[in-house]
């Protein structure tokens, strides 16, 4: 059968071109800070100062590069392996946790859940501050030089549990019911019929949580010494630190007689830790916007 | 039933969990809170019955030290193998570092935390500023004993005046480290010597020798006077007879008179932003002087002056500027020559014992074997000769560039091997630079802002509104004074004024 296409009007096509001219412009306007970084970091530390940054490098180098991977590549790699399986572990385990947590709120019959509503919702308005959180991890849980320092202290968010909450709350319940007539457990209904249907919230709380995991240096700085142990942005933050304070050091020593590529360093830094990440949102795209909305409306 | 099952596997997990976290203690139980000085009273237990005066205790201990940037590889290596090995022979102590990102060192950042918290470690790199906060928070140790009994070698090499920055009510609170000269810095104007050599200009010693050379600079060669404000302390000294040394934001000392000095209301201040309000016209002031955060604007070619750093602006500046252009050179000059120079620190850098530390004997042996003699200077800085550096002609060539202890850390005038990048000529102006110098009054002095916390923080916010475009030339004198005076006033000057002041005479008294 011969598909009918519906005819557009002069004005309505004048208004899509219109439309594409304009999104496509904003596209390459949000496009451009990240085509500046990546111009300036391979461009020579004296032609940025002097020229300033751009998109196409005035006079090539890779120095920064070769200061970031150069004798440190092998640090770097171990960085890069602790960041993916802190994401990795953390994201299942966030999603784990929080998913079961959420699912608990919208049990109708189970009769703590206000209070469990409020254990949820005063730490997001109180906070007890920096020095009881930290005394907390590091003397009672001893999380201090440990793998899941890194991901313990944030493994729930309130927020994306209330979000997934939601989710959940949109799934009929009348599924949950007959499921119980035919004699199914709450663990059952939880991982049969809630978890999957619940797909599009999980994919987004999942990007949330891998995200934040992702580019999280601030646990690190508080509880890992040992560098082996070091994340892959908390590595990148240390050594930027470094090369500031090395290049701002006036009067300092009789040595410090080096040139050190500190914008061009920024710039590399920033294309070396987005680099995974940003290939996850193609995938998860779809979900997002979908995830974020329905998410957001259900009360 | 399963439930009952689920939910009683749940609860002992949980409880195995909680009974786990409050079982291992791991030694860390003592809070900072305390304030006990633990340190002295193990000192003396552990080296007791040491014959014939070694300091070497007799028993095998550990600390842990604290430094800041990133442990490199080489590091790693030399301290699982040649510096460990070397501290145990010397001072029988194992010394574990904890590397912490530089945006930690100050006061409020990690090691802050991690006193307050009660974790323990032994010592970390502090500076005066820091070292009076933390003084302030009790979070120090008093050091006053270790000092006389476990640094021999060190007060040998390093100037006793050095504690001086360190000491809050009789008691010496760090132990500071390496030696160089520091009259004068700040106060000397860094130029292009091929520029002067070029406009035939042979030395600069007044405010109108600079104008004219960087007028010049600007008309021949295109280049910017400064990226620096009226307020560095060589335009000061060419603006008056007085002597004034800066103190904190917008108060200057002079040294004469012992007094503190409003610079907004002195001839200093107009003369200055005159000065530079006639270089703005001029076109000699970038236009973005004060937005441009181009770290190093004279190595770039961008300015034909800088502030200078005692003699070492050579070393410091001219490999950078000359990537840029190979044929430049530079100089450093004193404004009004003929005024004394002032040394306004002695070391930077020294080592904090926190409160509750109870190895502050073995930090004091740690700090004196850096700084013991040049073999162990060079070692700890440098590392294994043969291996990392070779001696030529005294000076030491690097084979490794990986950083180990830090070289401005360790770095001692009177001990320590220079690299090859310094010419005879530079270190024999270097070692005698501070020959002149006078100690400045603000030395030692650290001003504890909490009685003022607020009116600090107004009046920075106000400086850096009205006052920096002044400074800066863009905001013209006459039109502006008013009304800078005004927001100062409003930001709660006296207060803070009259509080800078109480202190300032308590630290005459006690001089």
């Amino acid at each position: 059968m011969k598909k009918t296409k519906i005819k557009q009007s002069a004005s309505d096509r004048a208004l899509r071109i219109f439309f594409y001219i304009f999104i496509g412009f904003f596209a390459v306007i949000s496009l451009y800070p990240l085509l500046l970084a990546v111009g300036t970091s391979f461009s020579d530390e004296v032609s940025v100062t002097v020229n300033g940054y751009s998109v196409i490098p005035k006079k090539f180098s890779l120095e920064a590069y070769k200061m970031i991977l150069g004798s440190l590549g092998k640090n770097i790699m171990n960085a890069y392996c602790v960041t993916i399986a802190v994401t990795v572990i953390g994201t299942l385990f966030s999603l784990l946790v929080s998913s079961a947590f959420a699912y608990v709120l919208t049990v109708s019959e189970f009769r703590p859940r206000g209070a469990l509503n409020m254990f949820l919702y005063i730490p997001m308005i109180f906070s007890a501050g920096l020095l009881p959180w930290y005394i907390m991890c590091t003397k009672y849980y001893n999380l201090t030089d440990k793998f899941w320092a890194l991901i313990l202290p944030c493994c729930i968010n309130a927020f994306n549990v209330f979000l997934l909450r939601n989710f959940f709350k949109s799934i009929p319940e009348e599924l949950a019911e007959a499921a119980k007539i035919d004699g199914a457990s709450y663990l059952r209904i939880f991982s049969v019929i809630y978890f999957p249907l619940a797909k599009v919230g999980l994919v987004t709380v999942g990007l949330f949580y891998a995200l934040s995991y992702w580019n999280d240096y601030y646990l690190a700085l508080m509880f890992i010494n040992k560098q082996k142990l070091y994340p892959l942005q908390y590595y990148l933050y240390n050594m930027l630190a470094n090369v500031q304070f090395i290049a701002n050091q006036a009067n300092a020593s009789l040595g410090y007689n080096i040139n050190i590529p500190l914008e061009t360093t920024k710039m590399a830094t920033i294309c070396v830790t987005i680099g995974p990440i940003i290939l996850l949102y193609p995938f998860a795209q779809k979900y997002i916007t979908k995830g974020v909305i329905v998410g957001a409306v259900k009360g | 039933m399963k439930k009952r099952l689920l939910s009683t596997i749940l609860t002992g997990a949980l409880l195995l969990s909680v009974l786990a976290g409050c079982g291992s203690d791991d030694g860390q139980g003592e809070a900072a809170s305390n304030g006990t000085p633990a340190g002295t009273g193990t000192a003396e237990a552990d080296t007791a019955g040491v014959a014939g005066g070694s300091l070497r205790p007799e028993t095998r201990d550990k600390i842990t030290v604290i430094l800041f940037g990133e442990e490199s590889p080489r590091m790693q290596e030399l301290m699982e193998n040649e510096f460990q090995q070397k501290f145990i022979d010397e001072i029988n102590t194992e010394v574990e570092l904890m590397y912490l990102p530089w945006t930690e060192n100050g006061a409020g950042g990690k090691v802050d935390l991690m006193i307050a918290s009660g974790q323990k470690f032994d010592a970390c790199i502090v500076d005066p500023r820091w070292a009076a906060s933390s003084y302030s928070k009790g979070y120090l140790q008093d050091l006053s004993e270790v000092i006389d009994t476990y640094l021999p070698d060190w007060h040998e090499n390093v100037d006793p005046t050095a504690f001086d920055a360190y000491r809050y009510d009789g008691g010496v609170y760090a132990i500071p480290i390496g030696n160089k000269p520091t009259g004068g810095v700040y106060s000397t104007v860094c130029v292009r010597q091929d520029i002067m050599d070029a406009i035939g200009m042979d030395k600069i010693s007044t405010l109108e020798d600079l104008t004219e050379y960087a007028k010049k600079a600007k008309e021949q060669y295109g280049l910017y006077a400064t990226y620096e404000l009226a307020n560095a302390e060589y335009i000061i000294r060419g603006t008056s007879d007085r002597n004034l040394i800066p103190l904190c934001t917008g108060i200057l000392i002079d040294q004469d008179t012992k007094e503190l000095v409003n610079f907004v209301e002195s001839p200093e201040f107009e003369a200055a932003v005159r000065l530079y309000n006639d270089w703005y016209a001029q076109g000699l002031i970038p236009k973005d002087i004060l937005t441009n955060t181009v770290t190093l604007p004279f190595q770039a070619n961008m300015s034909s002056f800088m502030r200078g750093t005692c003699g070492t602006t050579l070393i410091e500046n001219e490999p950078g500027l000359q990537s840029v252009v190979p044929e430049a050179k530079t100089a450093e000059y004193y404004i009004a020559p003929e005024k004394p120079i002032y040394k306004k620190s002695y070391e930077n850098t020294a080592f904090q014992v926190p409160v509750n530390s109870t190895k502050a004997d073995r930090v004091a042996l740690f700090v004196n074997l850096l700084q013991k003699d040049t073999e162990m200077a060079n070692l700890f800085a440098y590392g294994v000769e043969g291996t990392d550096y070779e001696l030529i002609d005294g000076k030491v060539s690097k084979i490794n560039t990986e950083e180990l202890f830090y070289e401005w850390m360790i770095y001692n005038v009177k001990i320590s091997s220079p690299t090859t990048a310094y010419t005879d000529e530079f270190m024999e102006i270097y070692k005698n630079w501070d020959d002149k110098a006078l100690p400045a009054l603000s030395f030692g002095f650290n001003i504890d802002y909490s009685n003022v916390q607020t009116q600090k923080a107004q009046i920075d916010s106000a400086w850096e509104e009205f006052a920096n475009p002044m400074l800066a030339g863009l905001k013209d004198y006459d039109s502006s004074i008013e009304e800078l005076k005004a927001e100062l006033d409003k930001a709660g000057w006296d207060e803070y004024m009259a509080e800078i002041q109480r202190q300032f005479d308590e630290h005459l008294a006690n001089k």
